[in-house]
């Protein structure tokens, strides 16, 4: 009798979840009736996989603020991603004084969404400030405050500490997009206006509900084309799941990052595309060598011989190509790998290379990464790869923030996390490398790497510099401080209703060219 | 609950049961009467079965639970691997079989612990009364005016992943609503004639509460246990989907479903997340079957 009580009672409780979950999806479908009823749709809603941190170019440490930022905010120069050239923005036009010094002439039909007038004072504001952010000094790093020269409200001359070749590009940066210094100063402190940011581009700021949504609204006095829609929602849906669902039943038209198993669901959807192009980003499992063991580069390689990487990155990461080191090959100063550092899987070759270190008995290894799913899989399939060679390796989960805290510290061995050049140029990775620079935070040094980063630095003729570079990769891929694992693309799942997504290489797409079909 | 008899009632039933069965023992009659109840029985058997996979996982198992084999990602469930392989193709049902082991010991273990703390704490605060019951009453109260799932969640948070953080977390959050049981328990019999009795003949304090007032206040203990080793296997198992728990490649099933939640929309995949989720509920599900079984056969007048 009590059994078919309790049988009764489970068959009622599941009917009930089936019922509840039916009614969910009808609802869901009336929501979504708003282009069918014959409405014109005047807002598009993308949906990020992490709440943006402040809204305020140099300030701003997170790869969702810099996408919002692109909205807001424009630069003196941008990166037109169709023809991958530099392109005039808020200055018309630049000349190259001397060496250190280019005159921009900006435009003089630009206003900030507070209504002043954008002017010489502004641009010499934006990068002062930057000087001193700590967040960005590596993109304001080789600019001199002390030579910035306004000529007139309209031009400006900037200068650089030094030679300095990739100066265009760095400007193409989000960091140095141009900031309202009358908004600046009105807001008092860099935390306000990182929440009530004020810039020059298509889009203007309206709210933001924390945790939810950032509201944007159209810029009717843009100096450029109006973009086709009125509103642009920024939401955040930080589980893959429930972002790639909400896409699916027309809740948000943009997702951001989608995962290989959210991928494979909506590939053959009927209501939106999957849009995919290579990117900037590269995905890599570190190896601190403050860690006794991985000091040894045998043993950095053997952990490289270990790996069946192609097969592996594409199990965990599901899109983009295996990576060859840590420049992408869309960076022009990328070479392919030279002969002999292919690194094909080869157990034997990496048991003698732990030998000769005097590992053959192996050592103990703690791989660091966050909830990302991922790159925690990746984790797990490192980690029993090198239980092969007899590196007893865990897989420690911890949260993003504490986890950035101790690489910073210098406290991990091993962690795997994602790096995104800051733009088209081979200066951008010598901060990870050269030896005691602030973002090396895995004790590697090589002085042979550090001297060539330097010649480059201050390298006018590309091909040289370039070459430059050649060397470096060859040096990085042979002293493998970084088992490089994926080059990943960028992935955005997209209404089938809207074309002409920005393919920024940084992500950092402006949502301003999205038009309906 | 059928506390609300009398004292009176108490003393009444409890003489005619002594009365009746007075060769047979209370124990013996306790397992005769779990014995009838089949739901109970079916609730042991899976029990015996999980506690075989925990003892001697190589037996079950067709192989290692980190046995990653990438040639074979997403093997529907065969002959081969009954419940399929996963997305870096390690057999599913060695995993669940080797997360047995975890989740009983998670459970096992935070029950006992609440156990030892919470009942030491109760029997101190029904024993001594007054301002010792008062402190460590009112102290639980605080603790249980927190939603135990979040107690645990920030237990967790602060102390980090881990088996034994997980087990921490869980017997902490699982004190005071133990320490509660066993006061309640023992307050029930702490008046009785026969510890009057013992009392009068000059047995100490310690022999009275572990001769006479546990041993006679055990049955509520016993089942509350068996129920809260179940309460512990969800909350581990919530715990370590929410990443907070163990870490993988433990096979822990709430991680596995953690892990394995990102198929949970592609439906050619259903095996990646049906069989944890199957193993938690079966497991749940007998557990409670049981510590009802238990309950029944220790408190026959709550049966109709």
């Amino acid at each position: 009798m009590k059994v078919h009580k309790r049988v009764l009672t489970l068959v009622l409780a599941l009917v009930m979840l089936l019922a509840l979950a039916a009614c969910g999806g009808e609802s869901g479908g009336e929501e979504t009736g708003g282009p069918e009823t014959g409405e014109v749709k005047d807002t598009i809603t993308v949906a990020v996989n992490a709440e943006p941190s402040v809204l305020d170019p140099p300030n701003q440490q997170s790869a969702t603020a810099g996408m919002v930022n692109v909205q807001i905010f424009e630069g003196l120069v941008r990166l037109d991603n169709e023809t991958g050239e530099i392109v005039p923005c808020l200055a018309e036009s630049w000349e190259q004084i001397d060496d250190y010094t280019i005159r921009f002439h900006l435009r003089d039909d630009v206003y900030f969404h507070d209504g002043s007038k954008l002017t010489a004072e502004d641009v010499k504001f934006t990068f002062d400030r930057g000087a001193v952010a700590p967040m960005k000094a590596m993109i304001f790093e080789p600019f001199d405050t002390s030579k910035t020269k306004i000529i007139d409200e309209n031009t400006i001359e900037l200068g650089t500490k030094d030679v300095f070749p990739p100066f265009l590009t760095y400007l193409t940066n989000n960091a140095t997009l141009i900031v309202s210094k009358n908004a600046v100063e009105a807001a008092g402190s860099d935390e306000v206006f990182g929440r009530n940011p004020v810039g020059t581009g298509a889009y203007k700021f309206v709210e933001w509900i924390a945790g939810d949504r950032i509201v944007l609204e159209r810029n009717e006095e843009y100096w450029g084309e109006l973009p086709e829609f009125k509103n642009l929602v920024i939401r955040t849906i930080t589980d893959d799941t429930t972002r790639a669902m909400a896409l699916e039943n027309g809740e948000i038209d943009i997702a951001y990052k989608l995962a290989p198993a959210q991928m494979e669901m909506l590939a053959g959807s009927e209501t939106s595309d999957i849009v995919s192009f290579p990117g900037y980003a590269t995905e890599y499992c570190a190896l601190n060598e403050a860690y006794e063991p991985l000091s040894d580069v045998r043993v950095r390689q053997a952990m490289r011989y270990a790996l069946d990487l192609d097969t592996m990155t594409e199990i965990a990461f599901g899109n983009g190509v295996v990576a060859d080191g840590p420049v992408m090959p869309n960076i022009s100063c990328y070479v392919p790998p030279a002969e002999g550092q292919e690194y094909g899987q080869d157990i034997e070759k990496a048991k003698a290379l732990m030998k000769e270190a005097g590992y053959e008995n192996g050592f103990d290894l703690t791989i660091a990464v966050n909830e990302n799913i991922q790159r925690s899989t990746m984790a797990e399939m490192l980690a029993n790869s090198w239980k092969e060679i007899g590196i007893n390796a865990t897989v420690q989960t911890i949260e993003f923030s504490t986890l950035v805290e101790d690489m910073y510290a210098g406290n991990t061995q091993a962690f795997i996390m994602g790096f995104t050049a800051g733009g088209d140029d081979g200066s951008f990775f010598g901060d990870m490398f050269m030896t005691d620079n602030d973002s090396n935070w895995i004790a590697y040094s090589n002085p042979e790497l550090d001297e060539l980063f330097e010649l480059a630095a201050v390298e006018m003729d590309p091909e040289v510099r370039n070459g430059y570079y050649a060397e470096a990769q060859y040096i990085l891929r042979e002293d493998m401080p970084w088992i490089s694992l994926r080059f990943t693309d960028n992935i955005f799942g997209m209404s089938k209703e809207l074309t002409g997504l920005d393919p920024d290489p940084e992500f950092y797409c402006e949502f301003r060219f999205v038009k309906s079909r | 609950m059928s506390k609300m008899h009398t004292e009176a009632m108490d003393r009444l039933s409890r003489k005619k049961k002594r009365k009746k069965k007075e060769a047979v023992g209370v124990w013996s009659e306790v397992l005769y009467r779990l014995s009838r109840n089949r739901a109970a029985i079916f609730g042991l058997i899976v029990m015996f079965i999980l506690v075989l996979f925990a003892l001697f996982p190589q037996a079950f198992a067709s192989e290692g639970y980190d046995n990653q084999d990438y040639t074979r990602i997403f093997v529907s469930p065969c002959l081969e691997h009954p419940f399929g392989t996963d997305n870096v193709g390690r057999d599913i049902f060695s995993r669940v079989v080797y997360g047995a082991r975890i989740s009983l010991a998670v459970g096992l273990m935070a029950m006992l612990g609440s156990l030892v703390v919470g009942g030491t704490l109760g029997a101190l605060a029904a024993v001594n009364g007054n301002v010792s019951d008062n402190i460590i009453m009112r102290i639980c109260d605080v603790f249980m005016s927190i939603p135990s799932t979040l107690l645990a969640i920030s237990i967790c948070a602060a102390l980090g992943n881990g088996m034994t953080n997980l087990i921490i977390a869980i017997t902490i959050s699982l004190i005071p609503s133990f320490s509660r049981t066993v006061r309640a328990s023992i307050l029930t019999v702490k008046d009785q004639e026969y510890i009057e009795a013992a009392r009068a003949i000059g047995a100490s304090k310690i022999r009275l509460v572990f001769r006479h007032m546990i041993p006679n206040a055990m049955g509520p203990i016993i089942v509350r246990a068996t129920l809260d080793v179940a309460g512990s296997i969800t909350a581990a198992a919530a715990l370590s989907f929410i990443g907070l728990g163990v870490t993988p490649p433990t096979p822990e099933w709430g991680c596995m479903l953690n892990q394995a939640k990102q198929y949970i929309t592609s439906f050619d995949k259903w095996y990646i997340v049906a069989f944890p989720g199957i193993m938690i509920m079966l497991t749940v599900f007998a557990l409670n079957l049981f510590g009802d079984g238990l309950r029944d056969a220790f408190d026959p007048r709550s049966k109709n």
